[in-house]
């Protein structure tokens, strides 16, 4: 039995899936988070690319996928997780072929430490400044789908997490700067790696 | 493009923040243009509904087409008093509206109150059942709910069938079937919004898409290239047909002359992707993708 892997958040990463959140607020949005796998930490989430804000549909899925793998060997990271924030209130699960599912199983396909990070709806992260993310990781596989089991204590933020730098980013208006893959195909100039919006 | 004409505007308001007649020509394009802005709209309503609220003529119909920008607005950003204020504005104005009535049935609405909202709807509705606007709101209140979708979508089925020509309902069908990841009724509803609107480059590529989902690749080709006819910078088509050029390629069957004209398409495609992406600093990682569909 494998030991359960656990994966430790940086800010950069979750500040950008949060702005994110904040922008598209009457949507589903979904992304990517990528980073490093192995060391002390097991895996570290450095940064998140944001995706899409309309419906996740093959072609465009797959496209963006390629630009991020690609981005990914420059860098020496790999994908390590699919993000999903759910259009609902009462929406709190990633469901059983659901976009969610599949994605992930997909992802996981070719790095199989990757999990679904789910945003949950119902947290008050900044009241209660913790994350607000469930954390689903691989239980098994069979013929290709995987399925998921939930384990949140395995997901902590950084040691040195600045929660006053999260409060600050999400309460101006910052997340009018970000971009997303939905944006970038609408306007190639823009950047949907949003390499300098926390800069 | 009005899109554009948006970021236009913005940038110079940004230059001149006080330009009261900027502000409202921006809210005039956002609300022609049905673009979701809501926290701005909050932030600068109340500047301009003073600035219509007095002067020579008096209170104008743009004025009230402000007030109830700003109450959307504000139910979108939680901001409920607010919200509250602009509606009392209106029913003083407007006593027996049945449009303020709808409203009041919104604010209900966005504070969870889905009972009392339906309450409302069904008031409106008992005077006058060819109210299509309430009627759609109760759709709203069950898509609101995760556990009610099912519902949702069985209503909305209803309501076309004695409204079939409304477009944006079978666009929200559609929508809420690719919720569901049903992607053939999906479909469906997307050919209706194709037939009613054939120039419309939105649903063909939507339509487009939905079809490379489901493996339909020589139809979904199609509908990029049509997309592509009907809006020559789209990026998201040259990499549909691209992708369907290449999936047709991998297909079982595929004769010789088949694979000349998917290669054909397929480096069309590329060099659009390429001239599209040409002085922008995503050329790099834009080439590599290309290496990859090359291959």
């Amino acid at each position: 039995i494998q030991p359960t892997m656990n994966y430790v958040i940086e800010e950069e990463a979750y500040n950008k899936a949060l702005l994110h959140c904040k922008k598209y607020a009457y949507a589903a949005v979904n992304g990517v988070f990528i980073g490093k796998v192995g060391g002390k930490d097991g895996v570290v989430v450095e940064d998140y690319v944001a995706l899409f804000h309309s419906h996740t549909l093959a072609p465009m899925l797959e496209v963006a996928l390629m630009m991020i793998e690609e981005q990914c060997k420059k860098q020496g990271s790999e994908i390590v997780g699919y993000f999903q924030a759910n259009e609902l209130l009462d929406d709190t699960e990633i469901g059983t072929n659901s976009i969610a599912s599949r994605v992930g199983n997909k992802i996981n396909q070719n790095a199989s430490n990757s999990a679904i990070f789910l945003f949950d709806n119902t947290a008050s992260v900044l009241k209660d400044t913790r994350l607000g993310l469930r954390l689903f990781i691989k239980q098994s596989e069979s013929q290709g789908t995987v399925s998921w089991k939930e384990s949140n204590k395995n997901l902590t933020p950084q040691s040195n997490f600045d929660w006053r730098r999260t409060v600050q980013l999400l309460t101006t208006d910052k997340h009018t700067r970000l971009n997303d893959f939905d944006n970038h195909l609408e306007d190639p100039s823009k950047n949907f790696f949003n390499p300098d919006l926390l800069k | 493009m009005e899109a554009e004409s948006l970021e236009g505007l913005f940038k110079r308001l940004n230059d001149s923040p006080d330009d009261v007649a900027l502000l409202r020509e921006i809210f005039r394009v956002l609300r022609m243009t049905s673009t979701r802005y809501s926290e701005f709209v909050v932030k600068n309503g109340q500047t301009i509904i003073n600035s219509l609220s007095g002067g020579w003529f008096g209170p104008s119909e743009e004025l009230w087409s402000v007030i109830e920008q700003v109450f959307l607005a504000a139910l979108d950003t939680n901001q409920i008093e607010v919200a509250s204020k602009q509606l009392s504005l209106m029913r003083k104005q407007f006593p027996t509206s049945s449009k303020v009535d709808r409203l009041t049935g919104m604010l209900k609405e966005a504070e969870g109150n889905y009972d009392a909202a339906e309450d409302t709807y069904n008031l409106i509705l008992a005077r006058d059942e060819s109210d299509s606007l309430t009627r759609k709101r109760l759709i709203c209140l069950l898509k609101a709910q995760k556990k009610k979708r099912p519902q949702a979508i069985e209503k909305m089925n209803d309501y076309l069938k004695d409204f079939q020509a409304d477009v944006t309902a079978w666009k929200e069908l559609g929508d809420m079937y690719l919720d569901e990841q049903q992607y053939r009724f999906a479909g469906f509803c997307y050919e209706e919004l194709i037939a009613a609107e054939p120039l419309n480059f939105h649903y063909t590529l939507r339509y487009a898409e939905i079809m490379f989902t489901l493996g339909e690749f020589n139809i979904a080709r199609k509908y990029f290239a049509y997309t592509l006819e009907l809006n020559p910078p789209n990026v998201r088509a040259m990499y549909g047909m691209a992708l369907a050029s290449k999936a047709l390629n991998a297909q079982k069957g595929v004769t010789a002359n088949d694979k000349k004209e998917n290669d054909d398409i397929l480096n069309f495609s590329i060099t659009q992707i390429k001239s599209r992406y040409n002085n922008t600093p995503f050329k790099q990682t834009s080439d590599a993708v290309i290496t990859q569909l090359e291959s």
